[in-house]
């Protein structure tokens, strides 16, 4: 059955008509060009499609994008202010916590929300921040020093 | 697939759209177990009824001398509220193994009773803690004793309409003591091969304890013969905390598959049991 909805999207308010079993994650990339997010395993197992909905991280594969109308939803592509990366993003850069990049976006979110949660962890509290984010390449030791690194650039400022 | 989606915005709301909709009909809190089951191109359509965002179903309060937890409130409200203190500390380290931080933040407690896996994470602390879950259809409600909810893998007594709204929690005997072990091989993102809580507590001396075991058995399960064997007893030392265990060991049932055998599962149950009643005890001292 048809729906239509409205998202908002890093901000913007977006129409759209979509079916009721389509899924966030699906509607992101397919209908707003949103390509940053990825459909990992489509079972909230991987974390490559992690957004901030409603200011939570969640496995957006889990989500109905009927179900997200009403609530703020905060995908990669927000997450730096026009050419202006994120502390998180110049970090990654900074410490090549980046290899082949498929993870990175579902962990960036999920790195702003430990960060949005806890402004200064300890190393432990982002490994756990992120165990539900799978990373084939890096063994995810530069993606914690880069977490880490951008918690002390913030310096407590969320952002 | 899903042929409609609708949400409620109240309980009353909740069951009218149940009655009106074309069934078969579901109820969508977080998703997380609904969305591997229902495969969402190829199936019988079905109607969601939305139920993630009714007042009616959410929040942790104190209720009489315990607790009310609403059915849909998620795993990560359920871990990180400051009423899970003392006896309640069990049912919080249980929401906090499940899945993932994204995971957590959909998957509702209720959601993990409803689909009465073997091996879900919040029931043996549920159980321990003598937890009831309060079930409202547009006939009526009723409550029912966690004891008696699950009846087999997938399966409880819930009836066609019937939606878990709250789960009440008795106080916990005073000054009681739990321990948590959900034996797995990932930290996160896996089920229990093995899963054990107990609850203690002295009352006049004697030991009143709870030991409730899931992932070995078609339902998640109290080990009866086992705390009867405590009650009889006067104290908890070495000899009868490995009785204990042992009893806890022959209460379980488990299968093998492709987190374990039988035969594996069952020994763990005599040490995990063993572990969990030793460091229950330890805090108690």
């Amino acid at each position: 059955m048809h729906k239509e909805i409205t998202l908002v999207v890093n901000h913007q308010r977006y129409s759209l008509t979509v079916e009721s079993d389509e899924l966030l994650i699906d509607v992101l990339r397919d209908n707003l060009g949103l390509t940053g997010e990825k459909k990992g395993c489509a079972t909230g197992d991987c974390g490559a499609c992690t957004v901030i909905l409603a200011g939570r991280p969640v496995t957006s594969c889990l989500v109905l994008a009927a179900a997200a109308e009403g609530k703020a939803i905060e995908t990669i592509e927000g997450l730096q202010r026009g050419e202006q990366l994120h502390p998180l993003q110049q970090a990654f850069l900074d410490f090549g916590a980046v290899q082949c990049g498929y993870c990175i976006p579902g962990v960036l979110m999920m790195s702003k929300a430990i960060l949005d949660d806890n402004p200064r962890p300890t190393p432990e509290d982002v490994r756990a921040g992120l165990s539900g984010n799978l990373c084939r390449c890096t063994g995810y030791g530069q993606i914690v020093e880069a977490v880490i690194a951008a918690s002390r650039m913030m310096d407590g400022v969320k952002r | 697939m899903i042929q409609n989606y609708v949400r409620a915005h109240s309980l009353q709301e909740a069951l009218s759209l149940y009655e009106q909709s074309e069934r078969p009909v579901r109820w969508l809190a977080g998703g997380t177990d609904l969305f591997l089951k229902l495969p969402l191109v190829k199936s019988a359509p079905v109607t969601v009824v939305d139920i993630s965002d009714v007042p009616e179903l959410l929040g942790i309060e104190p209720s009489g001398a315990g607790l009310r937890i609403g059915a849909a409130t998620k795993m990560a409200d359920v871990a990180r509220s400051p009423l899970m203190t003392a006896g309640y500390e069990i049912l919080a380290q249980g929401a906090l193994v499940v899945g993932s931080p994204q995971i957590r933040n959909l998957a509702t407690l209720g959601g993990n009773l409803c689909n009465a896996s073997p091996s879900a994470d919040t029931s043996g602390p549920l159980l321990c803690l003598d937890a009831e879950a309060r079930l409202v259809s547009a006939r009526g409600e009723r409550t029912v004793p966690l004891t008696e909810f699950f009846l087999g893998p997938g399966k409880t007594v819930m009836e066609e309409g019937e939606l878990m709204t709250s789960l009440r929690l008795p106080a916990p005997p005073t000054a009681a003591r739990g321990c948590y072990i959900r034996h797995t091989v990932r930290a996160a993102l896996d089920l229990a091969i093995v899963g054990v809580s107990v609850l203690l507590a002295r009352l006049d001396g004697v030991p009143d304890t709870r030991i409730a075991l899931w992932a070995v058995a078609p339902t998640p399960i109290r080990a009866s013969e086992a705390e009867e064997f405590l009650k009889q007893t006067a104290k908890l030392d070495n000899a009868t905390i490995r009785e204990a265990a042992r009893l806890a060991q022959e209460a379980a049932r488990p299968i093998s598959d492709i987190r374990g055998s039988a035969a594996y599962r069952k020994e763990m149950v005599g040490r995990l049991t063993d572990r969990a009643l030793r460091q229950a005890s330890a805090a108690l001292a």
